[in-house]
């Protein structure tokens, strides 16, 4: 015995160890037994239950499948985890698409994946699918029934999970584009059997306290969860049946869930439903603002036009007493200042402002001002205001208000 | 919810906008034209009203028993 197990202890198989008598090295062995269960298991399809799963840090999926008799590694591979429709968890039943490899340095075999579904998720489609079809033949996508969403809600009921990640995107995005908003948190698990049970219920929930003005009703923040409480025909026909605005934040970019076509709005995200429902009071603000600044400069422009009047008047009168008109004038303008002046202790900073513009324009409003600005009014004898030259001939006599005293003149030359 | 009495936000300012057109373009008198400022100054302190208004606290509805309802602090969360 001794002898034999030497003789066939060698380094080396060569081309005879096919032979009876001379044995293998167990890497030879290990690489024959690898090129027949490569050969043969290239592609398979096994169906079982997820035994043990882990996920270390490097990405790849590391779990066991397993049935009453048997078990099985698997390994995916980061790449693929990535495209995965579904994490399996541990006790799912799934089927895996894959080939077995061997991992020579331990001599174990294991199934690598390429594909990952639930057990009968065939069936589940179909059933699903003619759900939907039901369901769009009855009618409840229609867009006739999608109500519009309130422009300002005041109260805004949210359906979700009140741990995850979907209620706080929604209440901080919220937030910033209106404090002053309500939000009200109707909690309910979003996952697992009593899922759809529990989101009927905290619909219903709002409904009956009747506050709301609007609900979302969402699920995780762009993470792999189950959709399937949210194609729940329960669910679907509840949020048909409310009486409150519904956007539904369910689904994934690609996938759609029933929840999602049924509500009157959908969003990819439930930070995109909170943009959609609640309204940037931020641009609201400047909304209002930019309609201040036009009625500032309406009113603004009616006073130009009161002064245009003044002066008109002044000039029609000419300057031999236009004092006491102007002074009449310029009263009645004061009076105006004060009561606009009066109406913007009402209104916020940058408005107060333009009233303080307002006002210095307002001083500006008597031609006695304009004159003391340096500015001049030339008038034929008869009283017209010269605008242009071409009205002139030389030799016309021409008399001259300035801010103090008169000066009469005679025009030498023209120029156009 | 449907429409209540009180004007919406939106309104207010169409009617605001309404307002400051006939005060750019038409030929009122100055008291006419005061006038309607001191409506668009109004309007647009209501639409200030309705946007402004201190940050709301986040609640729970809770349902103690059949109907009966309660509004809990909602615990947020510090990430």
């Amino acid at each position: 015995m001794r002898k034999g197990f030497t003789a066939a202890f060698r380094e080396d198989g060569g081309s005879s160890e096919l032979s009876g008598s001379r044995g293998l090295t167990v890497s030879q062995l290990t690489r024959r037994i690898k090129g027949m269960l490569e050969g043969e298991f290239a592609s398979v399809l096994v169906e079982g239950e997820v035994g043990s799963i882990s996920r270390p840090p490097s990405g790849h999926l590391y779990l066991t499948l397993k049935d009453n008799r048997s078990i099985i590694d698997v390994v995916i591979w980061r790449s693929t985890v990535a495209k995965l429709a579904v994490m399996p968890q541990e006790g799912d039943k799934v089927e895996v698409k894959g080939g077995i490899t061997l991992y020579e340095p331990r001599g174990r075999y294991q199934l690598v994946g390429t594909q990952l579904h639930r057990a009968g998720e065939g069936e589940l489609r179909a059933e699903f699918e003619v759900m939907v079809r039901r369901l769009r033949e009855e009618g409840l996508f229609n867009p006739e029934h999608k109500r519009e969403l309130p422009k300002v809600p005041k109260v805004v009921g949210i359906v979700t999970s009140a741990s995850g990640a979907a209620v706080r995107d929604i209440i901080k995005v919220a937030r910033k584009r209106m404090p002053s908003v309500q939000l009200i948190v109707s909690p309910c698990v979003v996952q697992g059997e009593q899922a759809p049970l529990e989101i009927v219920a905290a619909l219903q929930r709002l409904e009956r306290w009747g506050g709301c003005e609007l609900i979302i009703i969402g699920r995780g923040g762009g993470s792999l969860e189950d959709l399937t409480p949210f194609n729940d025909e329960r669910v679907v026909r509840e949020v048909f049946a409310c009486t409150t605005p519904v956007i539904s934040a369910v689904g994934h970019e690609v996938d759609v869930s029933i929840c999602d076509l049924v509500a009157d709005v959908r969003a990819a995200t439930p930070s995109e439903a909170a943009e959609i429902g609640v309204p940037d009071v931020r641009e609201k603000r400047r909304r209002v603002d930019y309609l201040q600044h036009r009625l500032v400069n309406a009113l603004i422009g009616k006073l130009e036009r009161a002064k245009s009047r003044v002066r008109l008047l002044a000039g029609r009168n000419g300057w031999k007493v236009p004092q006491s008109l102007v002074a009449r004038d310029k009263q009645s303008i004061d009076y105006l200042v004060e009561k606009v002046m009066g109406l913007g202790k009402v209104l916020v900073e940058p408005k107060r402002n333009r009233l303080t513009l307002l006002a210095a324009r307002l001083e500006g409003l008597s031609p006695l001002a304009i004159l003391q600005r340096g500015y001049s009014v030339t008038r034929t004898l008869d009283n017209k205001v010269v605008k242009s030259s071409s009205e002139l001939e030389p030799g016309c006599a021409l008399k001259t208000n300035l801010a103090a005293g008169v000066i009469y003149s005679e025009v030498k030359a023209i120029e156009e | 919810m449907t429409k209540k009495k009180e004007k919406t936000f939106e309104e207010i300012l169409a009617q605001t906008e309404g307002i400051i057109d006939n005060l750019e373009s038409s030929d009122i008198e100055l008291e006419e034209a005061l006038k309607l400022y001191a409506e668009g100054i109004s309007g647009l302190r209501q639409c200030v009203e309705l946007v402004k208004g201190a940050e709301e606290k986040v609640k729970l509805l809770l349902e103690e028993s059949k109907d009966t309802f309660v509004l809990a602090d909602f615990a947020e969360e510090d990430e």
